[in-house]
């Protein structure tokens, strides 16, 4: 019977079916050369298995083993998961048209770089912004004076009830992505985002400067229907100068 | 990535750093590329399939990371080998005296071999996978694990003079 080197291994690493591992004992056990190249293969695994058992680690634990365990976390803290309030639905669905073209046209042509503004705060809208904050539903645009297109996007309810209202402005190649929030104090700026239509112009996108994130940071529920949104509207009408 | 993902890829931790040394030989780079290796598989945890043994997949990645490693290297000049610096590699002070010279001893004729055949014999004989689960992780054909793995048992058991 020839029997060649690799399945005298396959037999000492436990790899053949039973029933051939059988045959080639038989023959091993006939055959003093077979036997001698035989154990070649099971010494060398026994060695090696030595090593398995060496553990070249001083006791205590793989300073990596923290790193990981904080990777899992929040993954794995029901905690801090059920204190994010859900993500609200997509509820952009009436995302402006230019976009939506541009993105299908010439995606090649445009880099998008996201920017942030870190200093929320009321001056960051000038009149006809606030004007068509209090004024404007979801759905509508309009043209200011300086030339932006302002489109309303969305309406929705932070976590402490305050209104807030995404709105995309286009001006000079450009779309500004603003969160604001009504509070006590009128209209204050929690997220801001421009996005380039030119490369190069704005930072890379980071992954936490989206208005998803900056929605779930102020607590934002589902997006309000349209009658929700009158009434809520409808409120801050009151006391504004006739226009 | 979920708790058993991180326990699992915790629990293989001494599993990593043994094929790290192997194919490194040197203790700094084994760290590094271990180090490496857990931050590439924290990042594809959503690719592991949970079924399957999380060995081979571990492996894969480590030498891929090995090989953009080297790749890089090659730039870098002459690295001392672990056999200059003794200290480098493990030791273990619980067996007797004779099996320990013979783990060294093991693990220094290992260590001479081609990184092709230290890789294969210590993913088969170290860390006990089949050879299906090496040709995945590999990404060679079975008939070319055994092929491959049978000529370095041979250089090996010559090396050390098995009769």
């Amino acid at each position: 019977m020839q029997i060649d080197d690799e399945t005298l291994m396959a037999l000492a690493d436990g790899e053949l079916d039973a029933e051939r591992a059988d045959a080639v004992r038989r023959a091993v056990d006939a055959d003093p050369e077979l036997q001698a190249r035989l154990f070649r293969f099971t010494e060398t695994r026994r060695l090696l298995g030595g090593l398995r058992e060496d553990p070249g680690q001083d006791a205590g634990e793989d300073p990596l083993a923290a790193m990981i365990r904080a990777a899992a976390a929040p993954a794995s803290a029901p905690a801090s998961a059920s204190a994010m309030p859900p993500m609200p639905e997509p509820a952009n669905t009436n995302r402006r048209p230019w976009l939506a073209a541009a993105a299908s046209v010439a995606i090649a042509a445009f880099a998008f770089g996201w920017w942030q503004n870190d200093k929320p705060g009321p001056q960051a809208f000038g009149q006809p912004e606030i004007a068509a904050l209090d004024e404007l539903r979801t759905g509508q645009v309009r043209g200011l004076d300086d030339g932006t297109q302002l489109s309303m996007i969305a309406s929705f309810r932070g976590s402490e009830g305050q209104l807030c209202r995404e709105y995309e402005a286009v001006n000079a190649g450009t779309v500004r992505t603003v969160l604001a929030c009504r509070g006590s104090e009128g209209w204050v700026q929690r997220f801001a985002a421009l996005a380039a239509t030119e490369e190069g112009t704005f930072q890379p996108a980071s992954g936490e400067s989206s208005i998803d994130a900056a929605l779930q940071a102020v607590g934002a529920g589902a997006p309000l229907t349209p009658e929700e949104e009158a009434a809520a509207l409808g409120d801050s009408a009151e006391g504004l100068p006739p226009s | 990535m979920d708790a058993a993902f991180s326990q699992t890829l915790i629990a293989l931790l001494p599993n990593l750093r043994r094929f790290a040394l192997s194919l490194a030989r040197r203790k700094d780079v084994a760290d590094d590329l271990v180090q490496t290796t857990v931050e590439r598989a924290i990042a594809n945890a959503a690719s592991f399939d949970a079924a399957s043994r999380m060995e081979p997949w571990l492996f894969r990645i480590m030498r891929n990371a090995w090989i953009d490693q080297t790749r890089r290297q090659r730039t870098q000049g002459t690295q001392v080998d672990v056999h200059d610096i003794p200290e480098a590699l493990p030791t273990d002070p619980r067996p007797g005296l004779e099996a320990r010279i013979m783990l060294k001893s093991v693990q220094e004729t290992m260590l001479t071999l081609p990184e092709e055949q230290r890789e294969i014999l210590h993913l088969v004989c170290i860390e006990e996978m089949s050879y299906a689960e090496t040709a995945q992780t590999l990404g060679i054909p079975i008939g070319t694990v055994m092929s491959r793995l049978s000529r370095a048992r041979l250089a090996l058991s010559e090396k050390m003079g098995l009769k």
